[in-house]
């Protein structure tokens, strides 16, 4: 009897934990689910969402068509620049990244660019042309399409016989074979139905190359890499350890019409680690980035505003005017805008990054001075400094003096305006203020810090 | 004959454990992240940094946060560095978990580099590892530079 109690003890026991580890394992399998089901409704909420920005572009596209009054062509292009980007958006969640979707990534891009500059076109008083419309009525056609292909995807995914995890699984990199779901067969048969029709001028997204912009004058004569050092050697504040080790080159070959660079990283005595970024053309250093912690904060604004002035009055950059300072974990970056005759061109902006502790220099970036320095025909503005002053709001303090800047606006239209400097309230503000027509060109508020550590009071700016 | 029940029991305890453990547990991590991401985008583009350039040099983390920052300016792309980070299957240290795994300070330096503006790879939209990826779409791409283990394109 004493035998059998003695077996009847581990078997109560092991069933005990049997019982635990089923409840435990029951637990934790829907929780899993859970998060299965969630994932889910994340991907069907997006792609409810694409269904209706397509509807609103499919609406608001009819709508241009039918309309004569300017405002209202107004407001249905600007609702088509946001419904398209947005449609962006949604398409990113879905599980498509590594399917074929350019002829809608097209079809987006193209009715984005479009709605855009035919929006602004009728904001500067124009009218549209007879081959706006026609673009328009493409694109029209293209949203009819796109719109009716969701919707018959609507009608297999309304079924609740598919799901998208089946898609997810499929298009994952991992996967290497030509597996498909009835998801990714209706996105082709999409991208298919989206082709421009024989004839249109479609404008096609973004391709390689066509987004980095070339130097709009020659930054000099071609360099080998051995000039490429002595630059480097010539342009550092401290000595270096050992030479500058040669890393690789961008576009040596000059086939992007981009901007080509050598590229080096070499040590300071302290053997801190610096990467060089040298333009073929000129041997010009372009930027520079030193990754080394930096802690105290020793240095003002204003004694590095200096030090930075020198660098580059030394580097052989033309006299600038400090347009901004952010200080970021520890460094202060400076931007300067090259003066020509008075006025600051802040499309050729130079980044300099100083650490605050001991002064030294921690980044440069010349990048946008070397693309977009060209011969300038300023002329003389027709809005004195007072007319200027007079254009702001008058909710805004001034706090400096208007001064002249050359700026991009957002058509990439370089204007010559009055930059005001003030605040509302905590708030501060540069405020551009065309100098031919006394147009409001744009307004830039000054926050400090571009990534502020969470937590902590936001540091101040300078200049 | 005790003994062989026994046995029988233990190995249907282990069976099923085997069956019913789940293969990974969820900790959370996901919704700490995104709240502190939508304060700000240095903390998310800090954690893909960390998650994608881990043991890269300084230089590779500041390329990596560049590319973000590049696709929220490409129309091919979404806008923000949410919607690029999160895009699916986009990036494999958030599909994997990775990305949640700790942010060093040289990632969140990195990133502000490169909010500040600085972009080691030209325009880059585009980054591989060359030894894990045989995608022909990603080795289609132009190649602007290697950094690390990484080779960058646009």
């Amino acid at each position: 009897m004493s035998t059998q109690r003695g077996v009847v003890w581990p078997y109560l026991l092991l069933s005990v934990a049997l019982l635990g580890a089923l409840s435990f394992g029951w637990y934790q399998t829907r929780q899993k689910n859970q998060l299965a089901l969630d994932a889910e409704n994340k991907y069907m909420s997006s792609f409810h969402k694409l269904k209706w920005t397509s509807e609103n572009m499919e609406e608001r596209t009819a709508k241009l068509m039918a309309t004569n009054d300017t405002r209202l062509q107004q407001s249905l292009l600007a609702d088509l620049r946001v419904s398209s980007a947005q449609a962006v958006e949604e398409m990113s969640v879905l599980p498509f990244a590594t399917l074929n979707t350019t002829g809608i990534e097209s079809y987006l891009n193209t009715l984005q660019n479009r709605a855009d500059e035919l929006h602004d076109k009728l904001a500067q008083g124009g009218s549209l042309t007879t081959a706006d419309w026609s673009q328009m009525a493409d694109l029209r056609r293209q949203s009819v399409t796109f719109e009716r292909e969701l919707s018959s995807l609507l009608g297999l995914v309304g079924t609740n016989h598919i799901r998208w995890a089946d898609t997810v699984r499929v298009t994952s990199p991992a996967q290497s074979g030509s597996a498909a779901t009835p998801i990714t067969q209706s996105v082709v048969q999409m991208e298919k139905a989206l082709t421009p029709p024989p004839g249109a001028t479609q404008t096609p997204g973004p391709t390689p190359g066509e987004s980095l912009p070339a130097p709009k004058m020659s930054p000099g004569a071609r360099v080998d890499a051995t000039t490429a050092v002595k630059a480097i050697k010539a342009f550092v504040d401290l000595p270096l350890q050992g030479e500058p080790t040669f890393t690789g080159s961008s576009d040596p070959a000059d086939k992007g019409r981009a901007f080509s660079l050598y590229f080096f990283s070499a040590k300071k005595a302290n053997g801190t680690p610096l990467d060089f970024g040298v333009s073929i053309h000129g041997g010009h250093v372009i930027y520079m980035i030193d990754g080394r912690p930096v802690r105290d904060k020793r240095f003002t604004v204003s004694q590095l505003a200096d030090k930075a002035a020198q660098m580059l009055r030394r580097w052989g950059y033309p006299e600038g005017r400090l347009i901004s300072t952010a200080e970021n974990d520890g460094t202060l970056i400076l931007d300067f805008a090259p003066l020509e005759t008075g006025v600051a061109v802040e499309p050729e902006t130079i980044k300099v990054m100083l650490a605050m502790d001991n002064a030294e220099l921690v980044g440069f970036d010349a990048r946008n001075y070397w693309i977009n320095r060209h011969p300038r025909t300023m002329g003389a503005p027709a809005l004195s400094e007072t007319d200027a002053r007079q254009r702001v709001s008058p909710r805004l303090q001034l706090e400096a003096s208007p001064a002249l800047s050359l700026v991009v606006d957002r058509r990439r239209q370089e204007r010559l305006v009055w930059a005001v400097r003030g605040r509302v309230d905590d708030q501060r503000f540069r405020v551009f203020i065309d100098a031919r027509t006394g147009q409001e060109v744009d307004i830039q508020r000054i926050a400090g810090d571009p990534a502020p550590p969470m937590n902590e009071p936001r540091a101040g700016t300078g200049a | 004959m005790a003994k062989y029940r026994l046995r029988w029991v233990v190995a249907c305890i282990v069976a099923g454990l085997a069956l019913v453990w789940p293969s990974s547990s969820f900790d959370g991590g996901l919704a700490y992240a995104e709240s502190k991401a939508a304060k700000d985008n240095l903390h998310l583009l800090a954690q893909l940094v960390c998650g994608e350039a881990r043991g890269e040099p300084y230089e590779g983390k500041v390329a990596v946060a560049a590319v973000i920052l590049n696709r929220t300016l490409d129309k091919r792309f979404p806008d923000s560095v949410a919607g690029v980070v999160y895009e699916t299957h986009a990036f494999e240290s958030v599909s994997n978990g990775e990305i949640y795994r700790g942010t060093t300070d040289e990632c969140y330096k990195a990133a502000r580099a490169a909010l500040g503006g600085w972009d080691p790879v030209n325009g880059a939209v585009f980054f591989f590892a060359p030894a894990k990826t045989s995608s022909a779409f990603i080795w289609s791409r132009p190649q602007i530079r290697t950094i690390g283990r990484h080779i960058f394109a646009r």
